[in-house]
């Protein structure tokens, strides 16, 4: 009885091996053929506000800053893509999230392979959710210089 | 014949900060420069607020023009490369306020360097005005920052800033407009 289950078990493997075997053998050649620019296992939004100072000056942007970041934390990636801010001078519903984002944040170091739709993948991730979190706590400490 | 800075493989045709720089450099150099003018109104100098992304990509720097601005007016490169512009200039406001001693408003000068408690807005003192018999022995003694509208003898600070609200450089009053807050730098 054992026998024959081992046997029954061994065919099986043979069978997977046979049948996932050319895949494997393309999935482990894939990476040399593929583009530099394939998508690294990181999340884009938790690495960029990890790694981003803010620069903004008066009271106004401050808030839409805050605005966006806590819409970041309550909002679907649906939503946030619809979702309009107030650019520079105050003009409303002028900026998309990501033109918020662009204006204020300045990273420490480069930022590789930002695609929109990497950020609305990305943004509601909880590694990203904390990075966000942690930038909202710190603007909300600050004074506006204006 | 001189190769291009990121791609030796191609010829020159212009040569930016001692570095040199083939047609497709150029190409993207100025397109990027252009997405600045459309979309960061307030950026001074515009035609270096731009960083290679790789291949034959460039893009406008992210964030405000403020350091940036400053990093020029007291040629400044501090920080890592990819924080420099074009011409090596920082970006970053931190960089520069790095390796930069703090004063007091009392010693402040014209070219002193300000920056907001947060570090998240800079210029450059542009005019300090001073009350000559407060200086003669009335004396001062504040701190930086902690009550510039009140010092005994500096009467008035004006800073002249890349300001990203007003859409250009601007100069505005340190006790007013930035409500007496943040430090000088030098």
């Amino acid at each position: 009885m054992a026998f024959c289950r081992s046997v029954t078990a061994a065919n099986f493997l043979f069978v997977v091996v046979l049948t996932l075997g050319p895949h494997a053998c393309r999935t482990g050649t894939k990476p040399s053929n593929s583009p530099p620019s394939a998508p690294p296992a990181t999340n884009l939004v938790a690495d960029f506000f990890s790694h981003a100072d803010r620069q903004y000056e008066i009271a106004g942007q401050q808030a839409e800053i805050i605005r966006a970041l806590r819409d970041m934390l309550t909002k679907s990636a649906q939503e946030l893509r619809a979702q309009r801010y107030a650019n520079y001078q105050g003009d409303k519903d002028t900026w998309s999230l990501t033109d918020l984002i662009k204006s204020y944040f300045v990273p420490s170091q480069p930022v590789t392979d930002w695609t929109e739709d990497r950020f609305y993948r990305d943004v509601s991730k909880p590694e990203a959710q904390d990075a966000i979190r942690k930038q909202l706590i710190g603007i909300q400490k600050e004074t506006p210089a204006h | 014949m001189a190769k291009c800075f990121l791609h030796p493989g191609r010829d020159t045709v212009i040569t930016v900060a001692s570095k040199n720089y083939c047609q497709k450099c150029k190409d993207g150099q100025q397109a990027a420069v252009a997405e600045v003018t459309l979309k960061n109104k307030h950026v001074e100098p515009k035609a270096c607020f731009i960083t290679f992304k790789g291949g034959d990509t460039w893009l406008p720097f992210l964030g405000t023009g403020c350091a940036h601005w400053v990093a020029h007016q007291l040629d400044m490169s501090s920080g890592a490369p990819s924080n420099q512009c074009l011409e090596g200039h920082s970006i970053r406001v931190p960089d520069i306020v790095q390796s930069k001693q703090k004063i007091s408003i009392a010693d402040v000068k014209v070219s002193d360097i300000w920056a907001n408690d947060a570090l998240t807005h800079m210029g450059l003192v542009s005019k300090v005005q001073k009350n000559a018999a407060a200086d003669a022995g009335a004396g001062g003694g504040a701190d930086a920052g902690a009550d510039a509208g009140t010092n005994a003898s500096v009467v008035q600070i004006q800073i002249t800033h890349d300001s990203s609200g007003q859409g250009g450089v601007f100069t505005n009053d340190f006790g007013t407009y930035f409500h007496g807050q943040g430090s000088f730098y030098r």
